[in-house]
């Protein structure tokens, strides 16, 4: 009985002849103590039961030994020893599963298997693919991670320019630094991810000890360990489940304050432009869990924006919205702005984007199949040349555009079409936003990036 | 010797408790993430002014505080400003450290009970408890009454606790 009255208490639901009688039960201690109890007991049920229920297990593969042929093991050492002989820098011999792009002094080239880096090189992966140094420290790249090699003497010193490496590093007779745009990392022998992106850095402890040393301050993070650093701050942000917050608070913040941005939704704040004059409206559906723990999404619901010369699309646009759908149906509206200027939606499983006013009305679908009860990040780009389609940060269809008119005097709605109300989305839709510009192919792979927590 | 992170890491043992907390005043999982986080903010910034005993009252004190502001900030109307302080007073009196250690112990011993339960209840219990859906609603979708949500989350609890008490058994 009394457990019926907390769950409506906790759940916003109760009557006021309820809540009277919930406030007489509670002024016994007893009571109280037992509702204390439940309230815990139901915020760990729920957390541990949505993991059950979302996040898959983890399972690490053993890695592959890496194998080389006789003939191009010599080929690299004799190009080794050539090397050697030309360079006087300190260098290394490091075996890559390829794909890096390298930028040495004024030497570019593509390093393929085993090969000579020296000190000062930079390596950009072109894919997700890892190296292995002589000690058998291996670093695991994330496809655009940039580092470069500081020193490679007996001290190794490395840069994280930008992007995601995941270092497991052999124990060290000396100095191993991995520098970040605001501290420095002194490993000894250990595992962890780090990554630097647009303001963000982060250091996840996998297992052993580092050392973080910014300026006159240096503490240890050892196992578990999460450490953050952004707009000049640095937190440890605790256990790893907390990082997801804060790479999605980096995210959603720098969206807020971007020049380009016209319209950025996150479910969580309801809404935001950097014009704050500007109002949305829920009109239907409901508030449900996100893709971040504790952020929340759009379910089944529609938004409305009323149109205004803020929210005007120009010549060229952007939109991009993390969809979640559960029925594959024709004519599904994530974005619209009308039935013409801007229609970003999805059509039995695909990406549709639908543009033009008037006589320039055009659209099309991409042919690629998005699966239901899935996350996928999609966008589209309008311009006078041409309008593009995009799934996770690949471009998956290009047709060309005649005289373009983009906008329009209608609302903007999320999840409904204003042109045909009954058309709605069914499903979940995270973060939405509308920018000025018409970003290239490499911006669009670069905001799936930076919102992509599941990583 | 006290520095900014172990002070940090003490606080982030509260976590959990602190969101419980302000979820039971602010009836929100993320406006009470927000809310601790916050929290925790506060103390990276005062943590030289801070000592171990002090830390969880001042916590609680500090995530009160920033519950309030985010009901004021959402416009939420709080329609039983009395019955909120009452549970308020309740968490003061209750939520100290015997109380974080017996959490903990219940917490790992939830891990294990918790793989045990149906598909279904798995369902009930994110529906109901995460995205507050109603037992209606939940009986819709899942093709049951709405009376047997709810007492399908009953059994569930009643499941979890007598696994708990077992697993505290054997231990012992």
């Amino acid at each position: 009985m009394n457990e019926d009255l907390f769950d409506k208490y906790l759940n916003d639901s109760l009557s006021d002849q309820e809540a009277e009688e919930l406030k007489t039960l509670l002024e016994d201690p007893k009571v109280g103590e037992e509702f204390v109890k439940y309230t815990f007991e139901t915020k760990l049920i729920a957390d541990m039961a949505q993991r059950q229920a979302t996040i898959p297990k983890k399972k690490r593969v053993p890695k592959k030994k890496k194998h080389f042929s006789k003939p191009v093991f010599f080929f690299l050492a004799a190009a080794a020893a050539v090397l050697f002989f030309l360079n006087t820098l300190p260098q290394v011999t490091i075996q890559n599963k390829g794909d890096f792009h390298k930028e040495g002094g004024s030497v570019l080239s593509s390093l393929r298997q085993s090969s000579e880096i020296f000190e000062g090189d930079k390596l950009t992966a072109l894919r997700d693919t890892e190296l292995s140094l002589p000690d058998g420290t291996v670093l695991v790249f994330r496809d655009g991670a940039e580092v470069t090699f500081q020193s490679l003497g007996e001290a190794t010193h490395l840069v994280l320019n930008e992007g995601n490496v995941h270092f497991k590093v052999q124990p060290q007779k000396h100095d191993f630094i991995i520098s970040l745009p605001d501290f420095d990392i002194e490993v000894v022998g250990t595992e962890f991810l780090v990554e630097v992106n647009s303001g963000f850095s982060s250091v996840e402890m996998i297992e052993g000890e580092v050392l973080i040393k910014k300026e006159a301050e240096s503490f240890p993070l050892s196992e578990t360990d999460v450490l953050v650093q952004r707009h000049g701050g640095m937190h440890l942000v605790g256990p790893r489940e907390n990082l997801s917050y804060y790479k999605w608070s980096a995210w959603s913040e720098m969206m807020k304050e971007s020049q380009d941005t016209l319209i950025y939704l996150d479910m969580d704040e309801n809404f935001h432009t950097h014009n704050k004059s500007m109002k949305a409206k829920l009109i239907s559906g409901k508030y449900s869990s996100g893709r971040v723990k504790g952020k929340k999404s759009l379910e089944n619901g529609v938004i409305e924006i009323r149109d205004s010369a803020k929210v005007d699309l120009g010549d060229e646009y952007t939109v991009f919205a993390w969809v979640n759908f559960s029925e594959s149906i024709y004519y599904s509206p994530i974005i619209t702005k009308g039935d013409s200027a801007l229609r970003l939606q999805l059509d039995d499983s695909k990406i549709h984007i639908g543009y033009g006013e008037n006589e320039s009305r055009s659209f099309f679908t991409a042919n690629k199949l998005m699966e239901p009860m899935k996350w996928h990040f999609v966008a589209a780009t309008v311009n006078a040349r041409s309008a593009k389609l995009f799934i996770n940060g690949h471009k998956v269809g290009e047709e060309p555009v005649k005289n373009p008119i983009l906008n329009n005097t209608k609302r903007i709605m999320v999840g409904a079409s204003s042109g045909i109300p009954s058309r709605t989305f069914v499903g979940r839709i995270g973060e939405v936003g509308l920018l000025k510009k018409a970003y290239s192919e490499s911006q669009i792979s670069e905001l799936f990036e930076l919102s992509n927590f599941s990583k | 010797m006290k520095s900014r992170q172990i002070v940090l890491r003490k606080a982030f043992q509260y976590q959990s408790l602190l969101e419980s907390y302000a979820y039971a005043l602010l009836k929100d999982w993320s406006l009470s993430e927000d809310a601790v986080q916050e929290a925790f903010i506060a103390v990276s910034e005062k943590w030289s002014e801070l000592d171990e005993s002090s830390l969880l009252p001042w916590l609680k004190t500090v995530t009160k505080r920033r519950s309030i502001d985010l009901i004021r900030k959402r416009k939420r109307i709080v329609q039983r400003e009395d019955l909120m302080e009452l549970v308020d007073s309740h968490f003061q009196n209750f939520m100290d450290d015997s109380f974080l250690d017996m959490q903990r112990k219940y917490k790992a011993s939830l891990q294990k009970c918790i793989s045990s339960l149906r598909p279904d209840a798995i369902q009930a219990i994110t529906g109901f408890y995460i995205d507050k859906k109603s037992t209606e609603s939940l009986g819709q979708k899942m093709n049951r009454s709405a009376n047997s949500i709810r007492i399908l989350l009953m059994r569930s609890r009643q499941a979890l606790r007598k696994c708990i008490l077992r697993s505290s058994e054997a231990s012992s």
